[in-house]
Order: C-alpha cells, then sequence, then structure tokens
C-alpha cells in the first residue's frame, strides 16, 4: 500500500469516525470540534482528490469562517455561568431508521450502478488547476460568480441587520 | 484509490447529517447538519470530477455550493441569535408562540 493510498483511507476513516461521533455527543462545543475535523479531513481528501483550490477554500471558508461562527453563536446562546446545555433528542429511533434507510438506499445505487458511476479515477495530464479553475470562472461561469456577489453583500447586510442591536422605541 | 468508498463516504454523511436534522432538538446542531449534508454533495461533485479530466465543471460547481452554504449559515446563526433573544432559547420545540 503506497503513501498516498494510506493517507487516503486514514482521511477517509477520521471523516467517517468524526461524523459518527457527531451524532452521539452531549456537550455542543465538543460536538463543533467534531465537525471541525469532519471538514479538515474532507479538506484533505479534496487535496487528494486534486482539487486544492477547493481544499484551500475548505479549510479558508469552513474551518475558518463557519465552525468560528458556530462556536460564536454556541457562546451568545448559552445561558451565563458557563453551564453548557445538553442536547436532547426526539424520535431518536425513527430518526435513525430514516437515515440507516437513506444510507443503504444509497450504498444500494452506489453498488448496482444504476447511474452507471465510474468506479476508477482517470489520471489529470494537466495539473495546472488552480490556473484553469480561474480561467473557467471568468468565462464560462461569470455570471453565477458575479450574482455570488451580489448574494454576498445581501447577506452581509441581511445578516447584520438582523442580529444587530436594535432600540427600543417607546 | 478507488471512486467507490469515497461515493460511500459521501452516502455515510448525507445519511448523519439527516439524521441530525431531524432527531437533535438545538438549532445551531440542526445547522451543522445541514452543513455536513451540503458536504457530502461536495465530495460526490469533485470524485465526479475526477473521472472527467478534461472538465473542471464539478469543481465550480462545488465552489458555488459552498459560497451558499457560508451565505445560509450566516443568515440562520443571525436569526438563530435573534430568536434566543426573543425567547431566551435555542430549542426549535420550544418556540411556539408566533406574536414576540
Amino acid at each position: 500500500m503506497t503513501l498516498v493510498a494510506f493517507l487516503f483511507y486514514f482521511f477517509i476513516g477520521t471523516a467517517a469516525l468524526s461524523a459518527i461521533v457527531l451524532l452521539f455527543l452531549k456537550n455542543i462545543f465538543h460536538a463543533a470540534l467534531a465537525l471541525l475535523t469532519c471538514l479538515l479531513s474532507l479538506a484533505a481528501l479534496f487535496i487528494l482528490l486534486q482539487a486544492e483550490f477547493l481544499a484551500v477554500s475548505q479549510i479558508l471558508l469552513y474551518a475558518g469562517g463557519v465552525v468560528i461562527l458556530i462556536i460564536f453563536g454556541i457562546m451568545l446562546t448559552t445561558k451565563a455561568g458557563g453551564q453548557a446545555v445538553p442536547i436532547t433528542n426526539t424520535g431518536l429511533l425513527p430518526g435513525l431508521a430514516v437515515g440507516a434507510g437513506v444510507f443503504f438506499l444509497l450504498l444500494f445505487f452506489v453498488h448496482k450502478s444504476l447511474f452507471a458511476l465510474p468506479s476508477s479515477a482517470q489520471e489529470t495530464i494537466v495539473n495546472n488547476n488552480i490556473e484553469r479553475i480561474g480561467i473557467e470562472i471568468l468565462t464560462d461561469y461569470v455570471l453565477p460568480f458575479e450574482l455570488a456577489g451580489v448574494l454576498l453583500l445581501a447577506v452581509l447586510m441581511g445578516a447584520a441587520t438582523i442580529a444587530g442591536f436594535k432600540h427600543v422605541k417607546n | 484509490m478507488s471512486l467507490q468508498s469515497i461515493y460511500i463516504l459521501s452516502a455515510l454523511l448525507f445519511s448523519i447529517g439527516l439524521v441530525i436534522v431531524l432527531v437533535k432538538r438545538n438549532a445551531i446542531l440542526v445547522l451543522m447538519g445541514i452543513e455536513l449534508m451540503l458536504n457530502a454533495a461536495n465530495l460526490n461533485l469533485i470524485a465526479f470530477n475526477k473521472t472527467v479530466p478534461a472538465s473542471l465543471d464539478g469543481q465550480v460547481f462545488a465552489l458555488f455550493v459552498m459560497v451558499i452554504a457560508v451565505c445560509e449559515t450566516a443568515v440562520g446563526l443571525a436569526i438563530i441569535l435573534q430568536v434566543y433573544r426573543h425567547y431566551h432559547t435555542s430549542v426549535p420545540d420550544e418556540i411556539n408562540e408566533l406574536k414576540g
């Protein structure tokens, strides 16, 4: 087994394990850390799948943005005194049954290859993916790119307006 | 390195995200479950892109999915924060009145 193959299966294992741990944790802060582990393992898998730009974006956006936001959200919504609110479940057994059903259905499709899933990866000849992504974004995908900019501006203003402190008018 | 294991991991992550969204009684954890499901979809897109080396459509699509996911988290957390100020709880089941 080569080093690359070992790392591939190692990061698959850490991603799966941290997701399963996330399902059963009782402390919400620990859950955020498990989510961080899962997202970082996915970033490593992206590198092994030759998507370097997406791996860097994953680390910047998710590990640096979303998880920090979530941790701030946790800190702002727990009651003062440092007592962490334990996570409770409703309908654990039906939920697990639905999840297992979806999982085995997807496994069935993957194994039957109903969608003719290609199973072997092609080796890329051109490996300057970052340059190619930049060219693609500014030529074929320029409309979604600009729309994403407008969306980001709207989200920035909307989130600041919703979460901002409002003066109570009497 | 077969892509089959990537598909299985993606299915597993998606189902776990679904269970978290269905079962947990905490709004922030529900957001985490949605993130997990979006990441599973992203992983699939990138794995499919690996089989077509001539094009980068899958990676660009995954990039846009990532941008939308971050926007959704920011607005979702802002709403959760505001709800928490009103009701002093972040458990969705306990928010059962419409007039604040």
